[in-house]
């Protein structure tokens, strides 16, 4: 199932592994743009993937389900797909396609 | 999907640690500026106020991306992940936001599922029906047409331009997944944009940049954003 990942939790992961008292030592809030901004960690803490490494997809049916998920990227005739289970563990791959650098985050 | 360049400067991408507007904020190393994930705008740093450029993707399963695109790459998975960390919730109908964020525009229910399309000219909202039907709805939004290809079945979801100097009319064929103008005599492959028959000569369809959300999300970033009526 294709689900939205606007409302992306971060910190669901810290607040289930990370004590109540933590929780409240550690957030700060701060106003951005008349919005509260939640700050729960620091950058890196969630690993973005910097060097992605690829198989080609005949060789990678053993490791995905055929309902998985995938976020795909085309550029000229290289096209790669990333699993959405996957970038939501390192939300994400810092990448690139022939020469174009890109940001997959979804 | 960004761009990670500023004018020539390269940069990476990482999670910043932080949410806003009940999202990611992104940050990047090289010039410290904090990134919303959702609109690609810098909201504090160095380059605060300008935009990452964004990069058309569309989504799949695997087994349609291994039928669509045979000689493709797929990511390799470091941990055999299969599921993902967020699947509370994703299933928690009644949670729309962390902080106890309410849905504040009651066009849409809070958690219905939108294809969100951001141009210079305004947002707009694309409702993705629930009936389990293919669709092609044609956008317009300044000068601009764009084609929203859902279907459901196979859980695909793209949006290309409106082909130049090809008739208005574009319909989609749900057994051959084929995007048709009768009128030309011209078909693509739906969901890769590819031109199929007749030689499979001629351009295919141009991609463009969307996200789906949930539609208090979109919302919350797009207060003027206009809906699309369901057809």
């Amino acid at each position: 199932m294709i689900r939205p990942r606007v409302a992306a939790m971060v910190c669901l992961a810290l607040l289930l592994c990370t004590p109540a008292w933590a929780q409240r030592r550690n957030m700060t809030r701060s106003v951005v743009q008349g919005d509260t901004m939640y700050t729960l960690g620091s950058p890196g803490m969630i690993p973005a993937i910097m060097n992605p490494e690829f198989l080609p997809v005949r060789e990678a049916r053993d490791l995905f389900a055929d309902d998985e998920p995938l976020l795909v990227v085309q550029v000229g005739d290289l096209v790669r797909g990333y699993s959405t289970w996957h970038l939501d563990r390192h939300e994400v791959v810092n990448e690139r396609l022939g020469d174009m650098p890109l940001a997959v985050t979804w | 999907m960004y761009v990670r360049r500023l004018d020539t400067l390269e940069i990476h991408l990482q999670a910043s640690g932080s949410l806003w507007r009940d999202a990611l904020v992104l940050h990047d190393p090289e010039t410290g500026t904090l990134w919303s994930q959702v609109t690609g705008e810098g909201i504090r740093g160095a380059r605060s106020g300008t935009y990452l450029e964004r990069y058309p993707s569309t989504v799949t399963t695997f087994a349609e991306f291994s039928r669509q695109y045979p000689q493709a790459e797929v990511l390799a998975k470091s941990d055999g992940s299969r599921g993902t960390p967020y699947a509370e919730y994703y299933a928690g109908a009644g949670t729309v936001g962390i902080f106890g964020t309410l849905n504040q525009d009651d066009r849409l229910a809070g958690k219905s599922k939108v294809v969100g399309l951001n141009t210079d000219v305004e947002a707009v909202a694309v409702p993705l029906p629930a009936d389990g039907r293919a669709r092609l709805q044609t956008v317009t939004i300044g000068e601009q047409t764009l084609i929203v290809y859902w279907n459901p079945a196979s859980e695909t979801a793209v949006v290309y331009r409106h082909p130049e100097g090809i008739a208005n009319e574009l319909s989609v064929d749900e057994d051959s997944g084929r995007i048709r103008s009768v009128q030309d005599g011209i078909s693509w492959d739906a969901a890769t944009g590819a031109r199929v028959g007749d030689g499979e000569i001629g351009d295919g369809l141009d991609k463009v940049p969307f996200m789906i959300a949930y539609w208090f999300a979109w919302r919350n970033f797009y207060p003027h954003t206009s809906v699309m009526e369901s057809r």
